[in-house]
């Protein structure tokens, strides 16, 4: 997996988010409208398209979208 | 001897609470908003005298006169509820004597959540396969409102109130199959009421705050972790299941799994790769009604016809404890 394939599959997940306006370095809490709705499709996405399970402190934690990925990576292991 | 769900009544209290009316109390969230995080529509709110026990008694009683059920040939009653009326003695002899039940009926509290009917199905398929009993009464619900802190819109907007009554009998078949059954209290503190209890009262140096606000104890949930453990657990539960059964999801007619929020359900049924007519979602008018989740929703699929007797069912519940558990009947 590469990052360029998990900002796709994010932004398929956020029909609300400008496309094109996420890059490996956007912090999370930054993305307009963020808030626990989309941490929970974080975790899906987690889920259902890596097979890792996040815990709500790691995820707490991660502040931009490449330590999202480094953490579901990290989790593969 | 085998068993089989013989009929199934639910009593839901007056009150609604709406999207417009949860709109009015949190600005922020339009009424579309509130349906677009929940799935849900409308709940019902018990009154704020109304305890599981008191819906029990009406759900019951909506049981034996739509089913035409003899109260005399019940003898063992099961109570699924995470409110009780007492510590003791246990609100299941409360409800034979209010029900007027034979003295002869066994009684158990289950103070269990979302997991609770699955549970009460396997004990009452054992107390029957053992002829330990005959007709099981099961009463399965809550009155969840009532835990949940009137500023904490994640679990307004989810949870509702409800009441289910359940005949399970006995007959030459068993239309009640195997089960598959989970616990991990390591997750204890991602779904749980926090306040009036042992453990707290125990170190009372913070549990009066709670108490005094919140007479029945106060839900705690934490929907991330709440989240992840519904995702790993349920679609493995499912297919140790079908595995145990020897059958596949095309034997499947129908899948009717505890109603969380309508998030969690769509992402299950994706995940297990169910097909969406297949999935039974009823959320809309009630929320998550917590045990009597599954009851309202076979009830109301019969109803509508999505189901028919004879049909092969595939019925799962997880959640607080955490607790899991899933079964295949025979509708």
């Amino acid at each position: 997996m590469d990052i360029k394939d998990f900002i796709k599959k994010f932004r398929a997940e956020f029909e609300d988010i400008p496309q094109g306006s996420i890059t490996p370095s956007t912090s999370i809490k930054d993305i307009e409208g963020w808030g626990s709705m989309h941490a929970l499709i974080v975790v899906a996405l987690a889920d259902t398209e890596y097979g890792v399970t996040i815990k709500g402190e790691e995820l707490k934690k991660a502040n931009t979208i490449q330590d999202l990925f480094n953490l579901i990576v990290s989790q593969q292991k | 001897m085998g068993s089989y769900i013989k009929a199934i009544s639910y009593y839901l209290p007056e009150t609604i609470l709406d999207n417009e009316q949860l709109s009015s109390i949190f600005p922020q969230y339009s009424p579309e908003e509130v349906f677009r995080r929940s799935g849900v529509l409308e709940r019902h709110i018990s009154a704020p005298a109304e305890l599981p026990s008191d819906m029990a008694v009406k759900a019951a009683q909506k049981l034996f006169s739509e089913n035409s059920i003899n109260r005399n040939e019940i003898d063992f009653l099961i109570f699924c509820s995470m409110l009780l009326d007492r510590q003791a003695p246990t609100t299941a002899c409360l409800l034979q004597e209010r029900l007027g039940l034979s003295k002869n009926t066994g009684a158990l509290d289950m103070p269990m959540g979302c997991s609770g009917y699955i549970y009460a199905l396997c004990l009452a398929k054992s107390l029957i396969g053992s002829s330990v009993a005959k007709n099981v009464l099961i009463l399965a619900g809550d009155c969840v409102t009532k835990t949940i802190e009137p500023t904490d819109h994640a679990l307004r907007l989810l949870f509702g109130d409800g009441m289910t009554a359940s005949l399970v009998s006995h007959c030459r078949k068993d239309e009640i199959g195997s089960f598959v059954l989970g616990s991990d209290g390591s997750g204890e503190k991602s779904l749980v009421i926090k306040g009036n209890n042992a453990r707290e009262n125990s170190a009372p140096e913070w549990a009066p705050s709670i108490v005094s606000t919140m007479p029945y104890g106060r839900l705690s949930m934490h929907g991330i972790d709440v989240l992840s453990f519904t995702l790993k657990t349920v679609p493995k539960m499912v297919d140790d299941l079908l595995a145990k059964e020897n059958l596949t999801i095309d034997d499947i007619d129908m899948f009717i799994f505890h109603q969380p929020g309508g998030f969690v359900l769509e992402k299950l049924q994706r995940k297990l790769k169910i097909p969406p007519e297949k999935f039974f979602i009823n959320i809309q008018n009630i929320g998550n009604t917590v045990s009597a989740s599954i009851p309202i929703a076979i009830s109301n699929a019969l109803r509508t016809k999505r189901i028919k007797k004879g049909q092969r069912i595939l019925l799962a519940g997880f959640g607080i404890g955490l607790s899991w558990g899933c079964t295949v009947i025979t509708i």
